[in-house]
Order: C-alpha cells, then structure tokens, then sequence
C-alpha cells in the first residue's frame, strides 16, 4: 500500500513526491505522539517537585528531541535531493518554489515543535496524579503545621518561626510625634500625564492635617492632597483636590497587627490553592480565617499533643507525595515547650529612632547582620529537629496550578516558527543554487553586514537605520548586476548577491515594520509642553513574521530566473 | 518526407530479412509515433512477450509484421517540416584567460535536421553547444528559436532545450523511478506515465536495468539512459556534447541511428547537433557537418562546393610498402600531396573519377593494402595530416 501511494505521487504529485510531505506529516505526528508519552511518562509525583512543568522539557528530552530530529533530516534530505526537477531544467509548475516550501515548513514546524506534545502530555499527567480536593485539605494540613515547624533545610526566615516576631512584616511607623502610623496610599508614583502634588513633603507631616476623626479607637487623619492632570488634546490643565487618609492605630490594633502577622508567612499561599471559594481571599484573610486563632490557643495553652498531631498531620501529607524529610514530631514539640515557645532573639540596634522596624541604612546593616548570626547559631544548635524539603510542597502546589490554569507560551511558539521558516529557506536554496555559491554567499554575507556596520558607525547617525540602508544598497547592486546587465556577471556572483538579498529578509521585513510605524504616526500640538508623537500601529512577532513570508514569497521565483542564467 | 504507412512498410522489410533488433527499435518508434496509449500497452505487452519467448525468430517476426500491420489503422499527424528552429547569426564567444575566440558562427537548423559538430580537442565544440542551449552567454550575434517556443522565458525556454554533456551527472535512485518523475514534470502523468516511461526503457535497450541504479549501469548504458530521459521530455533542440566517447563500436551506431530516426519523426521531429570524434559515424547521420578549428568554422557542405576542392580526390591509406613504391605506383595520377602521419597516408589528386584510377594503380603494382577511404567529401580532410 505504501508502494503504491509512493508511486501515485511519483505519477501524479512531483512535488510531494520528492518533498516526501505526507512521510514527514506521518513523521511529525509519530513524534508528537512519541513526545506526548514521553511527557506522561516522564513525570511523577517526585518529579513535580523538582522543577516546573513549562521547563521538563529542556531537560533530557530536549536532546533527544534534537538528536531525533536531526536523523530524521538526514534520512530526508538523502530522499529529498535524490530528485532535483529545476537542476535539470524540467518544466516547474506554477508556484513551484511557493509549493515546496510550504510542503517543507509545514512538517518541520510540527517536528520541532515537540515542546508542546511533551509539555500537554505532563499536564495531563499532572492532573491525573493529583486530587484537587486533597490538594486543598493537604495545604490546610501543612499550613497549619507549618508555624510549628521551626526548621528547614537551608536558611531560614526569623519571621516565620519566632513568636511573638520583632519585626511585624506590616510597616507600622511612629511619626514625629510619636504615633504610630500606617500609610494608606504611596505617594512618589509619577505617571506621564499626572501629576501629584503632595505639598513638597517627602513623608506625612501631621501639621498640615487638615482633621481627624477616631473610628473604634484608630484615628484617622484627613488631609488634602492636590493633583494636576494635563489634557493634551485640549491642552487643558486641571487642577483637583483628593482626601487622603493617614491611620493613626490604637495600641490595641498595634498588637492586633502584631499578634496576627507573626506566622504571617504560609507555606502554601493562597493564591496557589486550587479552591475557588478561596479566589476572593487575600492571604491575610485566608490566614486570619483558618490558622490564626488555633495557632494562638494552641501556643496560650502550650497543647503539646495538639502540636503533635499537626506535625504528624502534616508528615502524613509528605509521605503522601514522597517529600523527603528527617523530623520527628515529638522532638519538635519538647523543643518549643521547653523554651516556652519564646524562640526569639534579642537584637538590639544601634539606631537612635526608637523604632520598631528600623528605617535608616544603618540599621537596616545591623539588623541584617544580628540576623545573619541568629540564623547562623539556630542552625547549628537546632540541627537535631531535623528538616523537611519544604520547596517541593510549594513546587507541587505550582505546578498543578500550571496545569490547570496552562497558558500557550507565545515566546516560544515564535522561536519555533521563525526556526522552522529557516530551515525551510534553507533547503529551497541548497535546492536551487549550485553548492558552492550557497556556500560563498555565508562569508560574502558576512564581509557586507560588517561593511555595513562601519559605515554605520563611521557615519555616527542614527546606526541601525544606516546599516538596512546599506544592506538595501548591497542587495540592489545585485539585483542591478542580474537585471541590467544580465551577460557580464557570472552566475556564482549573482547567485551570491541574490543570497545576499535572502539574507537580508529579515531586516527587510524589520525596516518595513519601521515604515509603517513611522508612517502610522501623528504628531500632536500642545501649547503647553510643545509636541507629542501618537502611534496608530505597534508591531507584533506576528505582523515581522508574516511580512518577512511575503517578502520570502516574492523572492522566490527569482530562483527560477537566477538557475536560468547562463554563464559568463 | 515519409508517411507512417511507409514507415512501417519499411519497418516490417526488416522482419521479413530478419534483421530483429533494428526492426524491433524501428517498430517501438513507429508505436511512438502513434502517441496511442493502447498502442504502447501493445508494445510493451508484445516486448515481454518478445523477452520471454522460447518460440523461434520466425514467431516473433510473425508477430511484430501482424502488430505493425494493425498500427496502420492510427492516423499519425504529420509534422515533419522544413522549419526554422533556432537560428544563430554572428555569433562569437571571447574568454577572458587565453586568447581563444569562438566565431563568428552563423548557423541555421531546422525540424528534423541532424548536425555534426568536429574538430580537435579544444577548439570550440562543447562552447558551441553551450551557447546553443543557453547555459553560456556571448558576446556578440544573436540566436532565434522559432515555432512555439519563441515566447519562452529563459527557463522555459531551456526546459525545451536539452544539453547533454560529454560526462553526465549522476542521478540517485532507480532508472526507472527517474524516468517517471521525468516524465511528470513534463505533463505525463497516471497510466500514461508508466506507459511512457516503459516505452522509452525498451525503445533504448533499457528494460534488463529498469531497476538498477547508476552505479549499476556501464557507461554505455547510462548514455542510453539519458537518451531515454531525453526523449521524454519531448526536446526541440537536442545538444549532445561526445554522446559517442564511452561507447563500443556496435553501441555507436545503435545511437546514432536511433538518434537518426528519432530527429527525422513524423508526429515529433526535432533538431539534434552532436559533437564527436567518430568523424565518419557522425558523418553517416549527419545532414550538415560543421568543423572548428581554432573556433572558427567551416561549414563542410559549403566548402565542398569550393571548385579546387569539388574536383580533387582525397584518400586515407594504409599500406605495407614503403613511401617510394608508393609514389612510384601512382606516378601516372597528378598527384597534388601527399602526407604520412606515421601511420596512414593522406593522399591528393585531381580526378573526376574519383578512387576508381587509384586503386587501379595500387592492385597494379602490388601495393599491399591494409586499410583504405575515400576522404573527398569527408570532413577529415579538414584536419591536418
């Protein structure tokens, strides 16, 4: 059956006979189907937690996706030029080269392409071995163990395992008078056409306050604010006044915020839970509501067992996804017990400010400093509670949220298409023009972009514009050499110039995008800051790389009139 | 010119003498001629008969005489004419390296014609055939083709214009295979293709190797190859550049004469120059002959009717005597020269009775003759010695 499709095409359709396209469509999608059980197979709940799902492929796989490809155009390129119809002068049909080159490019986009069959077949995979529901339980059950797990392999943040924490993670500040404050708003934000004014103050200054008012034992300071907006189509500048608001909290809020934010750090965050009742839930809240009270009544009435079952709990869950980890729940919990839960350090800063967090330089170094030597002796002292790979439990959490929440990755899907179109250049042209030509016309290429280049610079104009005006040049010098004088230039040098004018497609469609954009333009008058350029047209990879196709097209039947050229 | 009644009247003389191969080439050209698809299943199904058979010659000339008989039925159209097919007028060709100038060349082939193209090595031959195919520009003169090709464009135009050089490329792949996707670029394609292609196998001797590859086939055969391919596409002009250089004897004149009937076709006639140094084989197939020499022609045809040259006797000789017994023997002939090469003789009289008087002299005195040609109208004369 085989043979004689082979022989239909041979008889019938000369040009899929020789570029062999339904063999390589057959090829290419035996390879997505091949990469598509590699990715499934690839992957497993071990392997979720060492990298993202997007990067599996540029494993392992990718090399032998390459070594595959590679033997394939072998085998194919050994068929392919077997045949050769425009070496001999057969008569060509109408868009001969078109025809091939698409037959060409469509099967190499497919075969280099296996990057998305591997990744799909690792989602799906990812899917299947993962439970949603459990997934939502088990970050419950580690969240809540979590502030009671005073280790991790490596270094370690203070925050997340002092209780109660010296620095809230919040920013709560004292002003010059002494109070503490919280801002609502930044104020250093400059947008283009918007203009704030905060009265030349750096910070808040109480002084200028405007009121204040005392909501449940938190004042909140009024004040004004003025903004200038300019409107350049009317050139029209205004003014308008915002209240702002400045917090003053009660000292009861102050140690709301810093009971509350103490375990403030989860090792799971909400926005990487798969619930969706969760979606409207900022961390905090998600905190507030599920952890923070029990974490608070468990330390108030030191509930060793219920700190146990928690860490056993949470155990449970690594062994279910076969997290490595060295912990034993009871050594844990004699630890906190014995230091009374107060598994802090005493830092003192040598800043003047009396300030909870310290705001100067200073005493940003010297707070790093006192804690990289607390972690330093945390770490040697607490090596025997052991530690548990908490990197893979958030790993896992984000790769299921990848799968199911999976975005074509646009990047690579033009890096793809723009390889494939070269390779299916490529083969046109080794197709069309004598070997050692092809060969000339890299190195030609290579002296004339160089030469363009110094000029470029020479010039010291506007550089890239001046090196596609010269590449322009270079190529229409070829093209006049094939034109004008047909006779007196051998086919070699005018093959190589006509490379010349492949290679330069890309900037081409490159200098085209700049036209249009230029030409897409407007310029706008306004009184007040003199002229703005208005853009009707941005460029997309898209747009560069349909226009470099028809540009491709176009250069196409000159291979036809360049192999018909007799020589010198 | 022949009809294709005649044809194959002729055609079938060589059965009933029994001359099997040439009938049997001359009976697929007339089947050719037909361009009837029903015909050449025919024929090929009577070839693998043929191939096959353990039956006596008389059988096969049976059958062939019954088969060419029932072509007679087929109107073939006629297109055997004298027309133009490409002219060339002034033309000269300068290289850069070296002082060798080609032309100026003034030649006018038409349908049909068969031009021999001599001389030493290096003197031009291959650079006219090239110019002539359009694969090496010039610099001066102009060519014209004419009937339907004219219009071409270049590539086109060279799809029609088939060069084959003196070493020809090597394909990959069957014999068989390159033949029909020769034949499907140029149109034929389906059923017709697979009747075409092995037409053309059988009509070149080809079906034994229609599934062997180039490096499977003698040189002899891979011209036969190209020949087939060739004729495939249907040429309007056919260059051939040594087509005789790696071939035995007998293999010479197989292509020659198919070469022959081939250009002088009823339904499909083309013009065929061909270069080579088998000077009298070219010669016997040749309508015009055209030596160069230095890059310049001679037109052998026109110089012939140069008076000095119309009424002198030229003959090549080989002999076991000496010089002097030589010239004593043919003292009574006026004789203008007389040259030895080392090895033959070149001998020039004035004589309106050509080599008769000659050899009368020669069995006269007892001249022992090895080898003897009559030169006279033979572009050999134009070499020297």
């Amino acid at each position: 059956m085989f043979k004689n499709f082979q022989q239909y095409l041979l008889e019938n359709k000369p040009i899929y006979y020789q570029t062999k396209f339904w063999q390589m469509m057959g090829v290419a999608i035996f390879i997505w189907l091949f990469s598509w059980v590699c990715g499934f197979m690839a992957i497993d709940v071990v392997e979720l937690q060492r990298s993202s799902i997007r990067n599996f492929y540029f494993g392992s796989f990718a090399v032998v996706h390459i070594i595959i490809v590679v033997i394939v155009y072998v085998i194919w390129a050994l068929a392919f030029f077997k045949t050769n119809a425009i070496q001999h002068f057969y008569p060509l049909s109408k868009f001969y080269h078109h025809k091939l080159f698409i037959q060409i490019v469509v099967p190499a986009l497919l075969l280099v392409s296996a990057y998305y069959p591997y990744t799909y077949g690792i989602i799906v995979h990812t899917k299947l071995i993962l439970n949603k529901t459990e997934l939502i339980n088990d970050a419950l059950v580690a969240n809540k163990a979590y502030p009671f797990l005073v280790q991790s392999k490596d270094a370690y943040n203070l925050e997340e395992r002092i209780y109660p924490s010296p620095f809230p993670v919040n920013i709560i500040k004292k002003n010059d008078n002494n109070e503490w404050m919280q801002p609502t708003i930044f104020y250093h934000v400059k947008y283009t056409n918007h203009v704030i004014d905060t009265n030349g103050l750096a910070y808040f200054n109480p002084a200028i306050c405007n009121s204040k008012t005392r909501i449940e034992g938190d004042e909140y300071i009024l004040y004004t604010s003025h903004n200038e907006s300019i409107k350049y189509d009317s050139c029209h500048i205004e003014n308008y006044t915002l209240v702002d608001t400045f917090i003053i909290p009660s000292q009861q809020m102050v140690k709301h915020y810093r009971d509350v934010l103490n375990f403030s750090s989860l090792i799971i965050q909400q926005q990487n839970l798969p619930l969706d009742s969760f979606v409207s839930l900022t961390d905090k809240d998600y905190y507030q509501k599920y952890l923070v009270t029990d974490v608070h009544q468990i330390v108030n009435t030191k509930n060793a067992k219920a700190i146990n079952d928690r860490i056993n709990a949470f155990l449970a869950v690594c062994n279910k996804y076969k997290i490595k980890h060295t912990i034993v729940p009871q050594t844990i919990t004699d630890y906190l017990i014995k230091n009374d839960f107060k598994i802090r350090y005493n830092l003192t800063t040598n800043n003047n400010y009396n300030l909870i967090y310290p705001e100067t330089e200073t005493a940003v170094a010297d707070e790093s400093a006192m804690v990289e030597t607390v972690r330093e002796k945390n770490a040697e002292e607490e090596k025997y509670l052991g530690y548990v790979e908490f990197e893979s439990i958030s790993n896992i959490y984000n790769n299921y949220n990848q799968a199911i929440h999976y975005e074509f990755e646009n990047g690579i899907c033009w890096v793809l298409i723009s390889l494939a179109l070269f390779l299916a250049t490529f083969i046109v042209l080794a197709h069309s023009v004598d070997g050692v030509s092809g060969l000339l016309s890299i190195p030609a290429t290579g002296i004339i972009l160089l030469f363009c280049g110094l000029i470029a610079i020479t010039v010291h104009h506007d550089e890239s514009l001046i090196f596609i005006y010269c590449l322009i040049a270079a190529c229409f010098i070829g093209f006049g050499f094939y034109n004008v004088r047909p006779s007196s230039i051998s086919r070699r040098l005018t093959t190589i110039f006509m490379l010349l004018g492949f290679y330069a497609i890309p900037f081409f469609a490159t200098l085209l995008f700049f036209v249009i954009h230029e030409f897409s333009k407007s310029r706008k008058q306004n009184m007040c800051s003199g002229t703005y350029d208005v853009y009707g047209y941005e460029a997309q990879p898209m747009h560069i790389i349909l226009l470099g196709i028809l540009l491709l097209f176009l250069y196409l039947p000159l291979l036809k009139k360049l192999k018909a050229k007799a020589d010198e | 010119m022949q009809n294709f009644v005649e044809k194959t009247e002729e055609v079938k003389h060589h059965f009933i003498k029994n001359d099997v191969h040439l009938g049997f080439r001359r009976l697929i050209d007339c089947a050719l001629e037909t361009q009837h698809m029903q015909v050449f299943q025919q024929c090929i199904e009577l070839n693998e008969w043929k191939e096959n058979a353990t039956t006596d010659a008389n059988e096969i000339n049976q059958k062939c005489i019954q088969f060419l008989d029932s072509l007679k039925k087929y109107e073939v159209k006629n297109n055997a004419s004298k027309n133009i097919l490409a002219q060339a007028q002034g033309i000269e060709k300068r290289f850069n390296r070296g002082n060798f100038k080609l032309g100026t060349i003034d030649i006018e082939i038409n349908f049909g014609d068969i031009w021999g193209l001599v001389g030493e090595n290096g003197n031009g031959k291959t650079t006219l055939l090239r110019i002539l195919a359009k694969d090496l520009s010039y610099d001066k003169g102009s060519i014209k083709y004419y009937a339907d090709i004219n219009r071409l464009n270049d590539y086109d135009l060279r799809t029609q214009l088939i060069y084959i050089p003196q070493r020809t490329p090597k394909w990959f792949g069957l014999l068989k295979t390159n033949l029909k996707y020769t034949a499907t670029h140029y149109g034929i394609t389906g059923n017709e293709n697979e009747l075409w292609v092995m037409m053309m196998i059988i009509r070149f001797g080809l079906y034994p190797f229609r599934n062997h590859n180039w490096s499977e086939l003698s040189s002899g055969y891979k011209m036969r190859f190209e020949l087939a391919r060739t004729f495939l596409r249907k040429p309007k002009l056919l260059l051939l550049d040594e087509p005789l250089a790696n071939l035995d004897v007998l293999s010479q004149q197989i292509v020659l004469e198919d070469l022959k009937y081939m250009a002088k076709s009823i339904s499909n006639p083309l013009g065929i120059i061909l270069s080579s140094q088998q000077l009298f084989e070219v010669e016997k197939v040749s309508d015009k002959i055209i030596f160069l020499k230095q890059g310049s022609p001679t037109l052998l045809h026109e110089k012939l009717q140069h008076d000095e040259i119309k009424n002198s006797v030229m003959v090549e000789l080989e002999i076991e005597n000496n010089r002097t017994e030589l010239e004593q023997a043919l003292q009574p002939l006026t004789l203008t020269d007389i040259k030895f090469n080392g090895g033959q003789y070149i001998v020039e009289y004035h004589h309106t009775e050509g080599l008769q008087p000659m050899l009368e002299l020669l069995i006269k005195h007892h001249i022992r003759i090895k080898y003897v040609r009559d030169i006279s109208t033979s572009s050999r004369r134009l070499f020297n010695a």
